[in-house]
């Protein structure tokens, strides 16, 4: 019995941590919780890298409709400015023209 | 020199918009079959012109000639009848284009034109300046259609005669010929 006991004290006897042990163990969380900050970090930045790419590609693609747009309706006034140049053309030359 | 360049921007900016037509024709449109209404200045005439293709042909000498442009407007109007649009209504927008600088240069017209029966009427105005045809303007009417057509800025004749059988445009007396 009293072996036991001996053993058992020696078992649960207080032992020091060896020197600098708080502090690599700091060290090392730190060291982590760094990894974990730059990732977050990273994550924002691709974050907000996919909403601007998203907003510059809406802002792109109105741009591209717009210009698109604006094509179709100068081509329509072309066409529309031809076609009554065409018909003045014709009315000058079949109607009695005053000046 | 700054307020002297504030002023002149001003008046300048003025003097575009005296040229630009600034009649209101929605009336009309509201009573239109079809109506086709385009109004393109600045920003926009410079932007279409940036779509246009500089490999297409067609697209490519349209573009030359819009690199000039300061701004196009045009209404045109089918009625299902006639008589929606009077002499007075012409009249209206004949006032705008006699402005200083402006002078027709074709009057076609055909049946009656007193009251309300106008017939047909064709109008061609043009604009000079320093030596330079700087806006044309086209009035088109016919007993159920009525067209309106202003294009201000430098018209090149010879880029516009370019354009000879393309998006419509007829061959071109060439001046003095």
């Amino acid at each position: 019995m009293r072996d036991f006991e001996r053993d058992l004290k020696e078992a649960l006897r207080r032992v020091e941590p060896p020197a600098g042990f708080v502090e690599r163990t700091l060290a090392r969380v730190e060291a982590r919780e760094a990894v974990r900050r730059r990732g977050r970090v990273w994550q924002y930045c691709g974050a907000i890298a996919a909403s601007l790419a998203l907003v510059l590609g809406g802002l792109q693609y109105q741009q591209y409709r717009r210009g698109q747009e604006a094509k179709e309706q100068l081509l329509m006034a072309l066409e529309i400015t031809g076609t009554q140049l065409t018909q003045v053309q014709h009315k000058v030359t079949s109607m009695g023209m005053e000046k | 020199m700054r307020i002297a360049l504030m002023l002149a921007t001003l008046l300048c900016a003025g003097g575009v918009a005296r040229a630009q037509f600034t009649i209101n024709l929605d009336h009309l449109a509201k009573q239109a079959k079809e109506s086709v209404e385009i109004t393109l200045d600045g920003e926009l005439l410079r932007l279409a012109g940036r779509f246009l293709s500089s490999t297409k042909p067609d697209e490519a000498k349209a573009k030359e000639v819009v690199s000039g442009l300061k701004s196009i407007y045009v209404r045109s109007f089918e009625f299902d009848r006639t008589g929606v649009f009077s002499e007075a209504d012409v009249e209206a927008i004949r006032k705008q284009i006699q402005a200083p600088g402006w002078t027709r240069i074709v009057r076609a017209t055909s049946g009656p034109r007193k009251g309300r029966d106008l017939n047909e009427l064709a109008e061609v105005y043009v604009r000079q300046e320093g030596g330079k045809s700087t806006g044309i303007a086209i009035i088109a009417a016919e007993a159920q259609e009525l067209t309106v057509v202003q294009i201000l800025g430098d018209i090149d004749l010879d880029k516009l005669e370019g354009l000879s059988g393309q998006f419509g445009i007829p061959k071109l007396p060439k001046a003095g010929k």
